[in-house]
């Protein structure tokens, strides 16, 4: 789920104290645990079969989040056209496609050296309790395009037509997700250069080897299996993604003080970082099905807008939190001196708020005074405004997909619009 | 083609690019004389490719083949250097310790990247699956390298594995590549194969006896980096052999320089460097053998092509550096 990795990201990249290498969920419920104590058994990561309080308190923070997902679904208010229509949960309506997803993504993951496999695993068993927000997205994408085929596909036979589709899909779910753990791993690779005082810990440099390799483990794997898929066109694009996911990364890396506060910039690097992924492997999915090149262009479109509204909202809550006053979230892309369109937008209504940014934020005076400059603007509402546009043109994007009868069909296409509200609506 | 949208990304992947710190660019070379060494006349049609625009748009996949290999093994130092904390890589400061760990992750996944982007241009699976295999076995072969048991380090078979995940498999599949593109025969497509996978494995082999003893024909003047790394080479498995109590220096570990001194007297003792050599010059002769066993030719650049792939096998053993 983006929202969980999303979150589980900051969550490792406040704690600072304790080590950064993308396993500190433990510091989530208990606080004094020692970095020496975490990372003792980095070689082993944290193999979620042991019962370990630690673990046990992950899944319990996810299935906290679930549940929290789960009633903002009810509050949602939407137009709805026929009469009949019940009430949709997206997420069910692909949840066993995704378990299977599930295993079958934790036996390729399966390599002959144990101890990577275990750190790979890491991500997936986890996720396995969460929503998988991308491959829930994609699977219903799958479907929600699926009308009959006009012309042969690429790369099958005609009578393995079905069945084989529907799996390579699948794979494409898989693979996507592959990429997306893989960024998150190398993403929270530290810089030694700049952090290291004196002499590192080995379990610190341990932790950065083993995220590099793991992260490594996965690419490859993605690699092969998109390879599998005998798609090139496919293959481009979700290369493409690697390409921007690191982009995306840089960018936020190596920002100079004109880019920082450049709206521009921002969106550019947020559809690098968070809507490449969704956006291209819904096309893929749309490619693979022999889609017309219209439906493709459909299919990334609601991708994009749906991770761009998603990204927004979630800047949003980084401050807001789940109140919706100002200063309860948890503030952490601010004090990373990491820019977000609420504060761009309030910079457009006080240029003055520009030099404090400049100031930077190792200073927490500086935050509250950005926070009150903030309060005073529209920069919330107008992020909040832009999400929403960006909301309904995902939806207008379903909405323009070729007519179909197929109930099945419909239910998905239902289910990706709900998405888009869903995004835009949540507090957490 | 390396060329990014953020300028640091861009000098960070062109790092190893530049004039200078481009090695010998031994694995094109290989790549490209291959090409041509297996370039008969083409017995049935090309997949992928139209007749009229064959002889240059396939010299130009080759290429493509050869710079996706390089790309693919720049990655994999970037990435190296990151989990080895190297501080120099061929001669100038490695990328990682120059601009950052994190960069120099990023900068190897956007090669990667890239590379997987160019192979897909390619527009032939079949490659595209091997490459990417390619890609797996690095990551297999570096972590076989990273966490090896005390039984697996010492044991020669486990070491020709690493070996070849880490080393002979880039060039003798992306040599299968080559082959493959030009609509090769599966046979042809084996010798190529074999070729670059047999160099590949002299080529380390001879590496680990240059890490013992240098330009000089004596022990110990060479970096010795392996070792003090805990990385147990051929020379060393091989000396185990003869003298078991080897076994409990190395699994001692070698943080003591002292157990590093202990481990050259034994390893001088033994037959350890001359039985190294002699496994490299068996895979040096299998390299060759595969390179006179493909189709006969009256070409003179397919010959002189294949007479400079088997001087290479030569080359590689001989050198002392």
């Amino acid at each position: 789920m983006v929202l969980f990795a999303r979150g589980l990201y900051r969550i490792a990249r406040a704690s600072a104290r304790a080590s950064r290498c993308q396993w500190a969920f433990s510091s989530l419920q208990s606080p004094r645990n020692q970095p020496t104590q975490l990372l003792e058994s980095a070689t082993h990561f944290y193999s979620p079969i042991d019962s370990s309080q630690k673990v046990l308190g992950c899944r319990a923070f996810y299935s906290w989040v679930s549940n929290a997902l789960a009633n903002v679904g009810h509050q949602t208010q939407r137009q709805s056209s026929p009469a009949a229509e019940e009430k949709l949960d997206p997420f069910s309506l692909v949840a066993d496609e995704l378990s299977l997803l599930a295993n079958r993504l934790r036996s390729m993951v399966v390599a002959e050296v144990p101890k990577l496999a275990s750190a790979a695993e890491y991500f997936f068993k986890i996720g396995a309790e969460g929503k998988r927000f991308r491959p829930t997205v994609l699977l219903l994408m799958a479907t929600a395009i699926d009308a009959p085929i006009l012309r042969p596909l690429p790369d099958t036979t005609v009578d393995t037509l079905p069945m084989e589709l529907r799996t390579r899909q699948q794979c494409v779910a898989e693979i996507t997700e592959m990429i997306h753990v893989a960024s998150l791993l190398h993403d929270d690779v530290l810089d030694d250069a700049d952090t290291r005082r004196g002499v590192g810990s080995l379990n610190f440099v341990m932790g950065n080897k083993l995220a590099v390799l793991a992260g490594d483990f996965l690419l490859s794997r993605a690699c092969v299996a998109l390879a599998s898929l005998k798609n090139t066109e496919v293959v481009s694009l979700l290369a493409r993604v690697v390409e921007h996911l690191v982009t995306g990364e840089t960018m936020q890396m190596t920002t100079t003080s004109e880019q920082r506060c450049s709206m521009e910039y921002y969106m550019q690097k947020t559809y690098y970082k968070t809507a490449s992924l969704i956006s291209n492997s819904c096309k893929a999915i749309a490619l693979l099905a022999g889609q017309t090149a219209e439906v493709a262009m459909l299919a990334y479109d609601y991708g994009k807008n749906l991770g761009l509204a998603f990204q927004l909202i979630d800047d949003v809550l980084d401050f807001t939190g789940t109140s919706a006053s100002l200063g309860k979230g948890s503030l952490s892309d601010i004090s990373h001196g990491i820019i977000t369109a609420p504060i761009l937008f309030a910079i457009e209504e006080f240029p003055e708020l520009r030099s404090i940014v400049d100031r930077g934020f190792d200073n927490p005076t500086n935050v509250d005074l950005a926070l009150e400059y903030l309060g005073k603007s529209k920069g919330i509402e107008r992020t909040r405004e832009l999400a929403t546009m960006h909301a309904n043109l995902a939806s207008a994007a379903i909405d323009s997909l070729p007519e179909s009868d197929d109930e099945n069909v419909l239910k998905s296409r239902r289910a990706l619009v709900e998405l888009t509200q869903r995004v835009i609506t949540r507090t957490k | 083609m390396v060329v990014a949208e953020v300028p640091k990304l861009a000098s960070a992947a062109e790092y190893f690019f530049k004039i200078g710190a481009e090695g010998k660019r031994f694995r094109p070379t290989v790549l490209l004389l291959m090409a041509t060494a297996i370039d008969a006349p083409i017995l049935r049609p090309l997949p992928d490719t139209t007749v009229d625009t064959l002889p240059m748009e396939l010299r130009t996949r080759q290429q493509c083949v050869a710079e996706i290999t390089e790309m693919i093994h720049v990655a994999s130092l970037l990435h190296d250097d990151v989990l080895d904390d190297a501080d120099t890589r061929r001669g100038v400061g490695s990328l990682n310790f120059v601009m950052g760990n994190k960069l120099a992750v990023l900068a190897g996944d956007f090669l990667l990247s890239r590379a997987c982007v160019a192979l897909a241009s390619l527009k032939n699976t079949e490659v595209v699956s091997l490459l990417a295999r390619v890609v797996e076995h690095l990551v297999t072969g570096e972590t076989m390298q990273m966490t090896t048991t005390s039984e697996q380090r010492c044991s020669m078979e486990y070491y020709m594995q690493k070996t070849y995940y880490k080393t002979a498999s880039l060039i003798s599949n992306s040599c299968k590549a080559i082959a493959l593109l030009a609509g090769q025969t599966a046979e042809v497509a084996m010798l190529a194969y074999d070729y670059g996978k047999n160099l590949g494995l002299a080529f380390q082999l001879i590496d680990d006896v240059l890490d013992f003893t240098g330009t000089s024909a004596s022990l110990g003047k060479g970096s010795l980096s392996d070792i003090s790394h805990g990385i147990i080479t051929a020379p060393i498995l091989f000396a185990i052999e003869e003298f078991p109590e080897l076994r409990s220096i190395v699994d001692r570990g070698f943080d003591n320089p002292t157990n590093v001194d202990l481990a050259l007297e034994y390893l001088g003792k033994s037959k350890g460097i001359e039985r190294t050599r002699e496994l490299a010059t068996m895979h040096a002769n299998l390299a060759s053998a595969a390179i006179d066993s493909l189709p006969e030719s009256d070409d003179e650049n397919v010959l002189k092509s294949r007479r400079a792939l088997v001087e290479l096998t030569q080359r590689v053993i001989t050198r002392t550096k």
